[in-house]
């Protein structure tokens, strides 16, 4: 999770910029931003990435449909110069990679025939909603049926054809869970292409059989028409894409509000939950959950990095905010749509008749045997189920496993990383580590090296849940929200 | 799976078989030998293909092979009707299975093979389309089976990274190209196999291309656990639970390495994936006598009968098995990408029912 920033200045000397100056000196000024590492929190990052590329879409000299491979090569070559910026900040990708999957699903709604969405649909579609609504499982709540309206952006891995599955979906404006969809994919109609919902592993299984010149296809009729040479049908997509980017930026901001939908099933009556970090999601949830339950946090102190907050709070307890959607709660303070420290995080939730208990990183196997919960929140999610999030967390899983305490993250599904965890130290960062101690305490400096890590690697097997704004996945099922959020198509950008 | 197939397809030309092609059938089948289909234009000695398959490319996978033996056996049907094709070829499946002693591997790729041909009617293709377009990518099957290799191998080759010593067991073709993978990034590293069935065979070729090797007893598994940095093991087929099938000690690997808290990756193409649902060992469709409790102390347990001993250890019938359970493996490295053994569960459940 993000040590929360208490102001980040250079978001919004950026976000002032970027609606002013070209994209490419608007590129120029990120790339410094996040090299220097002036923005900490992923939310920051991941909006100040959209708010670019949203630029950058809208200055492409490409916008016709036949030019959408160079819009396509041209955002993947600003994207990999931004993740070269900053490698540790996976953040980056992925909304460079949904970026472009908005861009693909553009090219591939405007190239194909015109009823076809509607053609093999019939009684699957109705199906498959009616249980998807049923299903809202893990977070049953009436809010995450019809949370994610553009959540799933699937793509097949060609560019030619388009997923039944995704534009049912898209037209019923309904979350269906990936592994209902695909129960109710078996049912009663053919499917007029073998290929279509096909994943990657599918794909593979059957490519060894499948001769590339002859596509299980058989009805030409049903092919895409062959417009990207047609001039007649060349239709300008930068409006539509430049409408996906924006729904990724409001996505971006109703973030907690959807995760925090799925509270009430997660924090029970009376229970003690121990809470790591200081995230706007997690503060939300535990807000939208004190609406109606009565429970007790337990605040970790997350020491060096946001031991001064702490301190500030037990001074002044007057400086505190609500994240948005919450304003109702909150009389007296305008909301502010910036990260918390842990020390403003508590005051709220004292504020709201929450019980709160705070307590040094030192203590939690002490404090453990009496948790019910713990929540965090996190960096980065991978696609094998481990996260990145703030230094100690792998301590406090490691214990809540141990004591068989279930270990929930809250999470944007924008934090949710395609990317395989080869090597997990590489993505780890390390902060000053003056922090820790005093450039001035010469005994000490003078006798230790001193390290100061601001993340940890969690492995998939210490997290028993991940909420995000899509709704529940254990750490197995991850792999699937991967295929739902960035398809099949492989961006590679490091 | 035939019955289910038929019922299925959209344009079926039922017809009944010829009362005397039913009688001939049934009369020969008595008598043949195992390995043999009897088709309407004469016998097809399925087996021997098979194996004269293998024999003649040593790159060949099993399933690979049975897949080609198929394509072999279908180009003899002359049938017209649906019904009696995919008779004749889940007879020439189970004539295969049943003279193969361990027939694992390549029922991979014959249930792939079923599989394919029922999607491809499914969806209204005309059998001779079919045989077309199988006569077709006939000579493709080797060069993608490599190809997925190859792509496997470049995947894989992420895990091992700079100064890692990989623990390993037998031979594996999929470990090797990792192997070589890394090796062509020059990335150094060191080995540590077990002696047993191949293991000395890629130590060798190791050491050939001057990467550390050390040979360990099977018994100094655990002993050499805490100095390994991770194990990969190739796979004889991927089971539906996500559970592997491989050379016998694998599963002990695999237990050491959970108990000392090493990553356990396993190393598969997709087309090994086997559609069972084994709970342990003793549920694979494999006769071995691993276990013999005598009192006779003189007696020695039989090896298992092998054709030649080359042949025998490239078609794995020397071999014993064990199942490794998905609860043991860390992940699953294909090259469809990198899974976890609920995912390819969940999958390969998808695909066949």
């Amino acid at each position: 999770m993000a040590v929360a920033d208490e102001q980040p200045p250079a978001l919004t000397k950026f976000l002032k910029a970027v609606t002013t100056v070209k994209a490419d000196d608007a590129t120029e000024i990120l790339t410094g931003i996040l090299k220097r590492r002036e923005i900490k929190s992923s939310r920051n990052v991941a909006k100040a990435v959209t708010k670019l590329l949203l630029r950058f879409v809208s200055q492409n000299r490409h916008t016709k449909l036949s030019e959408s491979q160079g819009l396509i090569k041209d955002v993947r070559d600003l994207g990999r110069y931004l993740v070269a910026a900053q490698p540790r900040e996976l953040v980056i990708g992925n909304i460079v990679r949904r970026v472009l999957g908005v861009i693909r699903e553009e090219c591939h709604e405007s190239n194909t025939l015109p009823g076809f969405a509607d053609l093999p649909l019939g009684g699957r579609l109705s199906r498959a909603s009616s249980v998807g609504d049923e299903s809202t499982d893990l977070g049953s709540n009436p809010g995450s049926g019809t949370a994610t309206p553009h959540s799933g952006r699937p793509f097949s891995r060609d560019g030619v054809e388009e997923d039944i599955d995704a534009m049912s979906r898209r037209k019923s404006k309904a979350y269906i869970p990936p592994n209902l969809r695909n129960l109710t994919r078996q049912g009663s109609i053919a499917l007029p292409n073998a290929n279509f919902g096909e994943n990657n592993l599918q794909h593979a299984l059957f490519s060894l059989l499948t001769a590339d010149g002859i596509p299980l296809d058989y009805s030409p009729k049903l092919k895409p028409v062959e417009s990207k040479e047609a001039p007649v049908e060349d239709k300008d997509i930068r409006g539509d894409v430049i409408e996906g980017i924006k729904e990724l930026l409001e996505e971006l901001e109703q973030v907690d509000e959807q995760v925090a939908a799925h509270s009430e099933t997660h924090i029970h009556a009376n229970e003690i939950v121990m809470v790591l970090g200081s995230s706007p999601t997690l503060q939300a949830f535990l807000m939208r959950a004190a609406v109606k339950r009565k429970f007790t946090v337990v605040m970790i102190e997350v020491y060096p990095n946001d031991f001064h907050e702490t301190q500030e709070m037990l001074r002044a307890p007057s400086k505190f905010t609500t994240p948005t959607g919450l304003k109702q709660l909150s009389k007296n303070s305008p909301a502010k749509d910036e990260p918390l420290t842990t020390a403003e995080m508590k005051a709220t939730l004292a504020s709201i008749g929450v019980e709160s208990i705070l307590i040094p990183d030192s203590a939690v196997p002490a404090v453990m045997s009496r948790v019910n919960k713990v929540l965090m929140g996190s960096h980065v999610i991978l696609r094998n189920g481990s996260m990145i999030t703030t230094a100690g967390a792998r301590n406090v899983a490691r214990c809540a496993q141990e004591h068989a305490v279930p270990v929930v993250v809250v999470s944007g599904v924008y934090k949710l990383s395609p990317r395989y965890p080869f090597d997990p130290d590489s993505m780890l960062e390390t902060g000053e580590s003056s922090a820790v101690v005093g450039w001035a305490d010469a005994g000490v400096v003078g006798n230790a090296e001193i390290f100061n890590p601001t993340m940890d690697f969690v492995p998939g097997e210490l997290v028993d849940h991940y909420i995000t704004n899509v709704g529940g996945y254990t750490p197995q099922n991850l792999y699937k929200l991967v295929e739902e959020q960035y398809g099949t198509a492989n961006d590679n950008l490091e | 799976m035939a019955t289910i197939a038929t019922t299925s397809l959209p344009k079926l030309e039922l017809q009944v078989p010829t009362p005397v092609d039913a009688t001939s059938t049934i009369g020969d089948a008595s008598a043949l030998k195992p390995g043999v289909v009897q088709l309407n234009s004469g016998v097809f000695d399925i087996r021997e293909v098979y194996l004269t398959h293998l024999r003649s490319d040593h790159d060949l996978t099993m399933p690979v092979a049975a897949i080609k033996s198929l394509v072999d056996l279908v180009e003899r049907i002359n049938s017209q009707t649906t019904a009696e094709f995919l008779d004749v070829l889940n007879r020439g499946i189970n004539a295969l299975k049943e003279s193969i002693r361990n027939p694992i591997s390549l029922s991979a790729g014959c249930d792939l093979f079923l599989r394919f041909i029922v999607r491809f009617l499914r969806h209204s293709q005309s059998m001779p389309k079919l045989v077309a377009h199988l006569k077709q990518s006939y000579k493709l099957f080797d060069s993608r089976a490599k190809d997925s290799r190859k792509k496997l191998a470049k995947l894989g080759s992420h895990f091992i990274t700079d100064g890692c010593t990989v623990l390993t067991i037998s031979f594996s073709r999929v470990v090797w190209g990792m192997m070589m993978d890394a090796l062509r990034n020059h990335i150094r590293f060191q080995v540590v196999t077990t002696e047993g069935s191949g293991g000395k065979r890629l130590a060798s070729m190791l050491r050939e291309k001057g990467v550390p090797v050390a040979i360990v007893p099977e018994g100094a598994v655990g002993y050499a656990m805490n100095k390994v940095d991770f194990v990969l093991i190739g796979a004889e087929g991927v089971v539906e639970n996500g559970g592997i099938i491989n050379v016998l000690g694998t599963c002990q690997m695999a237990t050491l390495a959970k108990a000392a808290g090493k990553s356990v990756y396993a190393v598969c193409e997709t087309h090994k994936f086997v559609r069972l649902y084994p709970i342990d060992s003793y549920d694979l469709p494999v006769t071995q006598s691993v276990i013999n409790f005598t009192v006779d102390d003189t007696e020695e347990p039989k090896p298992a009968k092998k054709d030649t001993i080359e042949e025998a250890e490239r078609i794995g019938n020397d071999r014993f098995v064990d199942f490794t359970p998905p609860t043991l493996l860390t992940a699953i490295i294909t090259e469809a990408g990198v899974l976890t053994p609920s995912s390819v569960s969940e999958e390969l459940l998808k695909i066949w029912f």
